[in-house]
C-alpha cells in the first residue's frame, strides 16, 4: 500500500471509528469510548505525518475509485490531492483531536460515546477538506465539519446561550455555503467539472468576462471566508466559542478557522489565479483583513468572558493572515503558515486553561475570577507563557514567523498593524492572567459596563487545576510553539509547506499526471537581530498594557480622544449584538464589499 | 441600530444583484449541445453497466462524496439526537397518544404501511435501474413505519421499531460504505473502486458496488430517519 492509496482513510478511519462508537457505545461504557476515540485519533495522526512527510518531496495524488483522467486531461472521478500545507493541516487536525480527546477525558458522561462520535465525525470533515481536489468535495466536507460543529457547539443543552449560540453558528455557516454552493454552481455550468485541477485548466485556457469570474470567486469563497470568521463573515465566531466545550474551542481556533483561510487560498491560487484581476483579490483580502485584524483586537481588549476574549484574538490574527496572503507572494504565505501555525497552538493550549478554570471555579468571568487561581502556579506559568507568545516574545515561532512575513512584505503599515494586533490581543489575555492567577490590580467595580460572564462548566465534579489531563495537553502545545520557533528544521518545513501553496500551476500539473517536485525554498526564517527586538518591545509593551488594563484601566490622554475611543468601543459592541438578522445583514453586505473591493481593484 | 441592519442588508441585496445580473451573460446558453461533464458521466455509467447513471456518478464515479453525504446525514442524527436528550431537570418524558382513530383510518394505514415499506425497499433495491436509490428509498421505508402512529397508536410504533437495533443499523450502514470502499482498495487498488463484476446493462444483478452502496445507504438512512423522529416525537416534556 502506498501513501498515495490509503490517503482516503484520513477521511475513512475517523468516520467509521464514529459509527463503530454509535453502535456499541450503550454497551461499551466510558473507558472504552474514550479508547477507541484516541485509537483512531492516533492512527489518523500517524497517516497524517505520512502522507506530509510524501507531500514534502512531491505532491501526492489519488484519485478515487480508479477514474483517473485519459489522455485530453478529463475525468468523471474525484481526487485527494495532498500537497505539504494540506497534509500538514490534515496531521495538525487530527493531533490537536488526540490532545482534546485526552484533556476531554470526563467529558458529558451521560453521553459520552456521542460526545467523541461528533469529535471524530468533525476531524474527518477537517480531513476531507484539507485534502480535497475537488470543488464539490471540499464544499460536503465544510458541510459535514459544520454539522458536526453546531452540535459540538450546542452540547450543553441545559445552558440557553449553548443553543443561541449553536444557533448563530449555524444559520450564518449555511447561509455562506449555500453561497459557496451558487458559485461552484457558476463554474460547473462553465467548464462542466468540478475538481480543482481541471477548472484551474480550463479556466485559464478560455476567455471568460471578468464579471463572470469575479461573480464565481466571490460566491465561491463567501462561505469559506464565513469559516475562516474575515470581517464583516466574523460575527458568529465569538457566539460559538463563548459556550462550546473548550476542547472543542481549541479545535475551532485552532484548526477549523485556519481551514477556512486554506480554503480561499487554496480555490484562488489553484482556479482564479491569473483569471482574476490579482490587484483586485489583493485590494479585497487586504482591506478585510486589517479591517477584521483592528475589529478583532478592539472587541478583545474589551470582553471580560474569557473565552469570548480569546475567539475575538482569534479573528484579529486570522485577519493578519489574510491580509498576507493577500500579497500572492510565496515568502510572505510561508510566514504566515507559520505565525498561524504557531498561533493555533498557543490559542489551542490558552482554551484549554481557560476551560480548566470554568470547570474548577464554575466561573469564566474575568472579574469573578479575580485571584482565585492563586494556587495553581504551575498554569498561571503556562498562561502567562501563552499570552506573552502571543505577544510575539522569542523564541516562540509566533514571532519567527511575524518577523519572517514582515521582513518579506516590508510595508510599514502592515508591520505597525501586526505589531499593534500583537500588543493588545497579548494584552488583554495578559491582563486576564495577572488578575486571576496573581490577583494583581484592582477588583473592577461591580458597575462595569459589560455584564458579567456565565457559562456552565463542561464537567460536573471540579477537577483540580494541576491534573495531568490539563497540564500534559497544555504542555505539549505550548511546547510546539516553542519548537517552532527553536528548531530550523520545523519552521523551515512548515514555511516551505506554506510557500508551496502558492504553486497552483504545480497543483494542476500533478493532478493530471506530470509531477513538479516542491519549489525549492527560497528565504528561510531565522532569527533576525530587528525581530528579536521587535519581539522583546511588543512584549513589554503588551505587560505594561495588560498591567494598566489590571489596574482598572484609567484613562490617560485628552479628554475628547478617550471620549472618542470610548465611543468607537460601544459602537463595536453595539455592531456584534448576538442578533441573528445582524449577522445576515452583515454577511450579505460582506459578498457586496467584496465583489465592490475585486472590482475596484 | 434598527435602520443600520436595514441599510447594511439592502446594500448587501442590491450588490449581490447587481453580482449576478453581470456573471449571467458568461454562462453558456440554455439548451447548449456540448456538455463535456454528460459525455463522460453517460460513457462511465454504460462501461459498469450501471443503467441510471445519475446512480452511477453518486454511488461509483463520485462514490467518495457520497460517503461524505451519508456521513452527514449520520451526523445530523447523531447530533439531533444529542441535542434532543432529557437535561437533568427533566425527570420524565410524556409519551406522545393518540386519540380515537376511525376505523377506515385505521384499515387505510395498515394497509398502506405495508405498501410504502415495500415500495420504499423496491426503489433502494433498484436504485442502480431506475430514478430513486438509497437515500430516497430510505426515507419513503423509514417514514412510512409512522403510519403505525397514524393508525394505531404510539405503543404499536414502538412495538415495530426496535430502536436499540435501528442505531446498530444505521451504524452499519456508515461501516458498510467504508468496508466496500476497503473492499475496492484491496482488491483493484483504489479506494471504493467499482470492483465487483459488472452484469450485463438493465439487469438486476448489474452495476457492481452501486446496488451494494445503495442497499448500505438504503439501511442507513432508514434506520436514520426512524431514530431521529422517534426523538421529536419523544419531545413532549413534562418540567419539574
Amino acid at each position: 500500500m502506498t501513501v498515495r492509496q490509503v490517503l482516503p482513510l484520513t477521511v475513512a478511519m475517523p468516520l467509521g471509528m464514529a459509527a463503530v462508537l454509535v453502535a456499541i457505545g450503550h454497551h461499551a461504557g466510558r473507558r472504552m469510548s474514550d479508547v477507541l476515540t484516541l485509537l483512531a485519533a492516533v492512527a489518523t495522526t500517524a497517516l497524517g505525518c505520512a502522507a506530509t512527510l510524501a507531500a514534502s518531496h512531491q505532491r501526492v495524488v489519488s484519485w478515487l475509485a480508479g477514474w483517473s483522467p485519459g489522455h485530453d486531461g478529463r475525468s468523471v472521478g474525484l481526487l485527494l490531492e495532498a500537497d505539504a500545507l494540506g497534509a500538514g493541516i490534515a496531521t495538525l487536525a487530527a493531533a490537536l483531536t488526540c490532545l482534546a480527546v485526552v484533556y476531554g477525558w470526563r467529558y458529558f458522561d451521560e453521553i459520552a460515546w456521542q460526545y467523541h462520535a461528533l469529535l471524530l465525525v468533525f476531524l474527518a470533515g477537517m480531513e476531507g477538506f484539507a485534502l480535497s481536489g475537488d470543488l464539490f468535495d471540499m464544499f460536503v466536507f465544510f458541510e459535514l465539519m459544520g454539522v458536526a460543529g453546531y452540535a459540538l457547539t450546542a452540547l450543553k443543552i441545559e445552558d440557553r446561550s449553548a443553543v443561541q449560540g449553536s444557533l448563530n453558528f449555524a444559520v450564518v455557516n449555511s447561509l455562506g455555503a449555500y453561497f459557496s454552493l451558487g458559485g461552484i454552481a457558476l463554474l460547473y455550468a462553465d467548464i462542466g467539472a468540478l475538481q480543482l485541477p481541471i477548472i484551474g485548466q480550463e479556466l485559464r485556457t478560455r476567455p471568460n468576462p471578468t464579471s463572470f469570474v469575479l461573480a464565481a470567486f466571490v460566491l465561491t469563497a463567501c462561505g469559506f471566508l464565513v469559516k475562516a470568521a474575515i470581517a464583516p463573515f466574523h460575527f458568529w465566531l465569538a457566539d460559538a466559542h463563548a459556550v462550546a466545550p473548550a476542547p472543542v474551542c481549541a479545535l475551532f481556533s485552532g484548526v477549523m478557522v485556519e481551514l477556512g483561510l486554506y480554503g480561499v487560498a487554496r480555490i484562488y491560487f489553484v482556479i482564479f489565479d491569473g483569471v482574476l484581476p490579482g490587484a483586485g483579490f489583493r485590494l479585497a483580502l487586504t482591506v478585510l483583513g486589517a479591517v477584521g485584524a483592528v475589529v478583532g483586537a478592539l472587541m478583545c481588549w474589551q470582553q471580560r468572558h474569557l473565552k469570548r476574549l480569546l475567539a475575538y484574538s482569534t479573528i484579529a490574527h486570522i485577519g493578519i493572515g489574510a491580509l498576507t496572503v493577500a500579497t500572492g507572494s510565496a515568502a510572505a504565505v510561508g510566514g504566515a503558515v507559520l505565525y498561524l501555525l504557531a498561533h493555533a497552538v498557543v490559542k489551542a493550549s490558552l482554551f484549554l486553561m481557560v476551560g480548566g478554570l470554568l470547570n474548577r471555579y464554575r466561573s469564566i468571568d474575568e472579574i469573578a475570577l479575580f485571584a482565585r487561581a492563586r494556587a495553581a502556579r504551575p498554569l498561571a506559568v503556562a498562561y502567562l507563557c501563552g499570552g506573552a507568545a502571543l505577544a510575539g516574545l522569542p523564541p516562540f515561532g509566533l514571532a519567527l514567523g511575524k518577523g519572517f512575513v514582515e521582513a518579506s512584505l516590508d510595508t510599514p503599515w502592515v508591520t505597525l498593524l501586526v505589531g499593534l494586533v500583537s500588543v493588545v490581543t497579548a494584552g488583554a489575555v495578559l491582563r486576564t492572567g495577572l488578575r486571576v492567577f496573581l490577583g494583581l490590580g484592582a477588583r473592577e467595580p461591580a458597575e462595569a459596563d459589560e455584564p458579567p460572564a456565565k457559562e456552565q462548566p463542561d464537567v460536573q465534579r471540579r477537577p483540580a487545576l494541576d491534573h495531568i489531563g490539563l497540564l500534559g495537553p497544555v504542555a505539549v502545545l505550548l511546547g510546539a510553539g516553542l519548537l517552532l520557533g527553536i528548531l530550523p528544521t520545523w519552521s523551515r518545513a512548515v514555511t516551505a509547506a506554506g510557500a508551496g501553496m502558492v504553486d497552483g500551476i504545480g497543483y494542476v500539473q500533478a493532478a493530471l499526471g506530470n509531477p513538479t517536485p516542491a519549489p525549492s525554498i527560497g528565504p528561510v526564517p531565522i532569527w533576525r537581530p530587528e525581530d528579536v527586538i521587535v519581539g522583546l518591545v511588543t512584549t513589554a509593551a503588551a505587560m505594561a498594557l495588560a498591567l494598566w488594563g489590571a489596574r482598572g484601566a484609567r484613562a490617560v490622554g485628552p479628554r475628547r480622544i478617550t471620549d472618542a475611543v470610548a465611543w468607537v468601543g460601544r459602537g463595536l459592541r453595539a455592531a456584534h449584538s448576538g442578533h441573528l438578522g445582524d449577522y445576515v445583514a452583515w454577511l450579505l453586505a460582506g459578498v457586496g464589499v467584496l465583489g465592490v473591493l475585486l472590482r475596484l481593484g | 441600530m434598527k435602520r443600520l441592519r436595514w441599510l447594511v442588508c439592502w446594500f448587501g441585496i442590491c450588490t449581490f444583484g447587481i453580482l449576478l445580473i453581470f456573471a449571467i451573460p458568461g454562462l453558456p446558453p440554455v439548451g447548449d449541445v456540448s456538455h463535456p461533464y454528460r459525455d463522460l458521466a453517460v460513457r462511465a455509467a454504460v462501461e459498469h453497466a450501471t443503467a441510471n447513471t445519475v446512480a452511477s456518478v453518486n454511488f461509483d464515479t463520485r462514490a467518495f462524496d457520497t460517503l461524505g453525504e451519508e456521513a452527514i446525514f449520520f451526523t445530523a442524527v447523531l447530533g439531533a439526537i444529542a441535542l434532543l436528550r432529557p437535561a437533568r431537570h427533566e425527570k420524565d418524558r410524556r409519551l406522545p397518544h393518540s386519540g380515537r382513530v376511525l376505523a377506515s383510518t385505521r384499515l387505510a394505514g395498515y394497509v398502506f404501511l405495508g405498501i410504502t415499506t415495500v415500495v420504499g425497499w423496491d426503489v433502494v433495491a433498484h436504485g442502480h435501474l431506475t430514478p430513486g436509490g438509497g437515500f430516497q428509498g430510505g426515507i419513503v421505508a423509514g417514514s412510512g413505519l409512522h403510519l403505525a402512529y397514524v393508525a394505531g397508536n404510539y405503543s404499536v410504533l414502538q412495538r415495530i421499531r426496535p430502536l436499540r437495533l435501528l442505531e446498530i443499523g444505521e451504524a452499519a450502514g456508515v461501516v458498510g460504505f467504508i468496508g466496500i470502499g476497503l473492499a475496492g482498495l484491496v482488491c483493484a487498488g483504489s479506494f471504493l473502486t467499482n470492483f465487483v463484476p459488472m452484469g450485463i446493462l438493465g439487469g438486476f444483478l448489474s452495476g457492481g458496488t452501486v446496488a451494494l452502496l445503495n442497499a448500505v445507504v438504503g439501511l442507513e438512512v432508514g434506520c436514520g430517519v426512524v431514530m431521529l423522529l422517534s426523538r421529536f416525537l419523544e419531545q413532549d416534556l413534562v418540567m419539574t
